[in-house]
């Protein structure tokens, strides 16, 4: 077993956002997956199947380190956490899962001692809602999901996730030529000062440090409504733009409501999955890269140009390999140090934030089982840490035939009353006509 | 027609679905089933465009055409001529 692993380009760029979240006083890039439970899961399986994938992803067991100006993993032998919590019997389940996920996303000390992945049964009146938190830069929430995979599966199909768990961002990177990583490298630069010609609006103008914490709230659409929804997908920007459908409601849902601090337009950063469709591996590490969608607040108000706009936008960057230009970018970034490469990462050259919200689309989201270790699965939650501004992040899902949005956002930045209207005008927007 | 297939499976069985191994992949298998997703289908198009010097217009990208292999080599050749 290697003493040091060292994290890959864009792993570090989200332990450069688990510094930034703590510097605002927050506990860090916690991120967490969950699963709503009809029973209780096989205890003893789930230990096993836990121990078994630290010992084949000892990264799992690892806590964070330096060397030099390098950060990494440095792994124990220590097992992953595997806690019990009980409803009381005076709380109603759902209040109970509300107040205990909110205190396991703040539940944190010094990054460095930190266990970064661990699993909360959380148990009450015949359900589960079992709770995966992990620190954003051990992996992201395809390497979860491919985590949950694992641990269902029967100990003989584990085979194809006990090969080499290579990072792609690396492997990428490793193949191109030094001439092709400096082309690329020179049109990631340039891409990011043509997006900075737009300041981004934000949700909220955040007043100075107060006693900040995240709250998440849930939008489930039911299946008729998720069919309506990917019907009016499908007509408005084609099989090929799923992601940026979601992005332009977010978006009119943002003007709907009002800027906060008023700039020029929207500007949503999207992740870009580095592994092939379906694929087993890999499970440990962040494999994405990043690509923005702008556009104006005069775009915005008008649904079909906002949506042509974004199409527009989004084919152009494929075409000039845009999603791979920011692996150079982040290769770079790792020489620089965190609060400088923080103020690259976050800051427009007239010195405002450039995200106006955090936004992920994980997909549809099928599990090899419908049941997990005895227990059939209900529904899916996201949670994730924000930086302020811009306060907010919208993760967007579908499971079981059912779309799942799952708003972060941190108070007293935003209210329950203002998330209660967004909700209200994403849906209008998801379902408009 | 059989350069553009090799080409095409050669790029997406490595870049956008998964296959554990590719030779068994037929050429009528359901690529959308098989893992190809919206931002795949871009990356798809824009490469299909570059390697081939065609343009495939937003108004043809259906479900259909990018089905299977074979579906999508008839689209890629259908603009060629």
């Amino acid at each position: 077993m290697t003493g040091f692993i060292p994290l890959n380009p864009s792993d570090h760029v989200l332990l450069v956002m688990d510094r930034e979240i703590r510097r605002e006083g927050l506990p860090g890039a916690w991120c967490a997956f969950a699963l709503e439970l009809e029973g209780q899961p096989d205890e003893a399986a789930l230990r096993s199947a836990l121990d078994e994938a630290g010992s084949v992803f000892p990264v799992l067991t690892a806590r964070l380190t330096q060397r030099g100006r390098q950060f990494g993993w440095r792994p124990t032998s220590l097992p992953i956490p595997l806690i019990q919590n009980h409803c009381p019997p005076d709380q109603d389940v759902t209040d109970f899962w509300k107040s205990r996920f909110k205190e396991l996303m703040h539940g944190s000390g010094n990054s460095h001692d930190e266990v970064p992945l661990s699993f909360h049964c959380l148990q009450g009146q015949g359900k589960c809602l079992l709770v995966a938190r992990w620190l954003h830069p051990l992996m992201d929430a395809g390497g979860i999901k491919r985590l949950f995979d694992f641990v269902m599966a029967s100990p003989a199909k584990r085979g194809k996730y006990l090969r080499n768990d290579p990072s792609l961002v690396d492997r990428k990177l490793k193949s191109w030529s030094w001439k092709r990583r400096l082309g690329l490298l020179w049109r990631g630069k340039c891409h990011n000062d043509r997006i900075d010609l737009q300041s981004s609006s934000q949700p909220v103008s955040p007043g100075p440090m107060a006693n900040r914490s995240l709250e998440t709230d849930h939008l489930l659409l039911d299946a008729e409504r998720t069919r309506q929804v990917l019907s009016i997908l499908y007509r408005q920007v084609g099989i090929s733009g799923q992601s940026l459908y979601f992005i332009g409601c977010l978006m009119r849902a943002l003007e709907h409501m009002g800027p906060g601090l008023k700039r020029d337009g929207w500007c949503i950063p999207y992740a870009f999955d580095l592994r092939p469709g379906n694929a087993p591996v890999p499970v440990t590490g962040n494999q994405v890269s990043v690509l923005f969608a702008q556009a104006s607040h005069e775009v915005t108000r008008q649904r079909d140009l906002l949506f042509e706009h974004l199409k527009r936008q989004h084919a152009e960057a494929v075409r000039q390999e845009l999603e791979m230009a920011y692996l150079p970018l982040m290769w770079l970034g790792r020489w620089l140090s965190l609060p400088r490469y923080a103020q690259i990462l976050r800051q427009q050259k007239y010195g405002g934030e450039r995200s106006s919200a955090w936004f992920s689309d994980i997909g549809e989201i099928r599990f090899s089982q419908p049941d997990f270790l005895g227990a059939p699965i209900k529904g899916v939650r996201h949670g994730c840490f924000i930086t302020t501004p811009p306060s907010l992040a919208v993760l967007f899902s579908r499971f079981a035939g059912r779309l799942s949005v799952s708003i972060n956002y941190l108070h007293p930045d935003l209210s329950a009353e203002w998330i209660s209207r967004f909700q209200t005008r994403l849906t209008a927007e998801l379902l408009a006509d | 027609m059989t350069d553009i297939r090799a080409k095409l499976r050669g790029f997406v069985l490595e870049e956008l679905v998964y296959c554990e191994d590719p030779d068994t992949f037929s050429d009528d298998e359901d690529l959308l089933e098989a893992g190809l997703d919206s931002l795949g289908i871009m990356r798809l198009i824009m490469f299909a465009e570059r390697e081939f010097g065609i343009t495939l217009p937003d108004t043809e990208i259906e479900p259909d055409m990018v089905r299977n292999f074979n579906a999508l080599t008839g689209w890629i050749e259908s603009h060629r001529q």
